[in-house]
């Protein structure tokens, strides 16, 4: 009796801990599984002059209708005293997130990260417009377009450029050279040479979505609380 | 007489009278008031009219109020300012006679390029007023991000 109660726990616990490191192995290896690209953004806020061209040519090449956007430059400013004046930029658009809340909460799967490139993208068919995405992001950048019905944001023009194998449309259009776009998981891509060597940060980090939009801050300080 | 011509006659009147009166505009801008300077216009009649909002008569201005006194010019030398890129005045000089009459915070709350340019550039730079519009009026924002790149380009 003694001797059968503790085979049982002991096979109990050997079938725990097999369970528990065939788990373990698994989602190490899925993780591993995926091997497709990682593309992110660098958003270099000290070389950006404000000059839009980057909203301009999205606009432009994602063919984005008045009213909407899926990218803009927001304007701080100006600090300082005259004639020593500046103005912050930063951008708004998609996040990228890595865990994407606007893809949890999709019901019908229209939201979608792509694994290959880890862009996260919107099927347009597939949207219904309920705008449970517009709620979920904590970035506030998609929108329903007026001309789709569907939501839409920015995907770093994976329909577009990238489809032709160019940069997209704001980064080629930037002519202060402010925005680097690569694969995180390319040691040898210039994003990532840039944020190895530039100390940056992500929006709203605290939240746990892991966005891909990096920014280098402004040099010039100032308080504010 | 019939409806139609009730109301053609006087149509054909005022587009009469209009064009007659937009005639005379186009001759009273040649002969505004800074246009009649002579002591500039004698040389300067090619590349020295003024057309621009700065030539109204109402604003009084010459053009001694901007480019200074003539003095030795053209042979000896002078006080005079030119205003452009090219001009040999510093563009400090060329900002500070714009700005005895506008003031920075207007110049602020029109367009916040302003605050970030003004002791770097000269205001011809984007602007110019010797033309009846000045071409910064009314530029779209494709040609206004294409003037910033002109200057602040990387490569």
């Amino acid at each position: 009796m003694k001797n059968s109660r503790r085979l049982f726990l002991k096979s109990a616990c050997a079938v725990v801990v097999g369970a528990s490191g065939y788990t373990i192995a698994k989602s190490s290896t899925e993780s591993v599984e995926m091997d497709g690209k990682k593309y992110a953004l660098v958003h270099d806020e000290t070389k950006c002059i404000g000059c839009d061209a980057c909203s301009i040519a999205c606009r432009e090449v994602n063919q984005v209708p008045e009213g909407v956007s899926r990218l803009e430059i927001e304007r701080e400013g100006p600090y300082g005293e005259y004639p020593e004046q500046y103005f912050r930029f930063t951008r708004k658009s998609c996040q990228q997130c890595e865990d994407a809340p606007c893809v949890k909460v999709c019901p019908t799967g229209a939201a979608y990260k792509d694994p290959e490139t880890g862009i996260v993208s919107v099927n347009s068919w597939k949207c219904v417009g309920c705008q449970y995405c517009i709620a979920a992001c904590p970035y506030q950048v998609r929108f329903i377009n007026p001309v789709t019905h569907a939501a839409d944001k920015c995907d770093f023009c994976k329909e577009t450029r990238l489809k032709e194998g160019r940069l997209p449309a704001c980064v080629s259009a930037c002519p202060t050279q402010a925005l680097t776009f690569g694969d995180l998981k390319d040691p040898d891509s210039n994003l990532v040479k840039v944020l190895k060597t530039a100390p940056n940060y992500r929006s709203k980090t605290e939240l746990g979505t892991r966005p891909k939009v990096f920014r280098i801050a402004s040099q010039e300080g100032d308080i504010t609380l | 007489m019939s409806r139609i011509d009730r109301f053609s006659v006087p149509l054909l009147v005022s587009v009469l009278v209009l064009g007659s009166y937009s005639a005379a505009v186009t001759a009273a801008t040649a002969e505004l008031k800074i246009n009649q300077n002579k002591q500039c216009i004698m040389c300067h009649k090619r590349n020295g009219k003024m057309f621009g909002l700065h030539a109204n008569d109402a604003l009084d201005l010459t053009c001694q109020n901007c480019h200074g006194e003539k003095t030795g010019h053209p042979r000896k030398a002078s006080e005079l300012i030119g205003f452009a890129t090219k001009s040999v005045a510093k563009s400090a000089d060329q900002t500070a006679v714009c700005l005895q009459c506008h003031d920075v915070e207007t110049l602020s709350q029109a367009d916040w390029t302003h605050d970030v340019h003004s002791n770097k550039v000269n205001c011809a730079s984007c602007h110019q007023l010797h033309p009846e519009v000045d071409p910064i009026i009314g530029v779209t924002a494709p040609e206004r991000s294409e003037m910033c790149r002109d200057c602040h380009s990387a490569n």
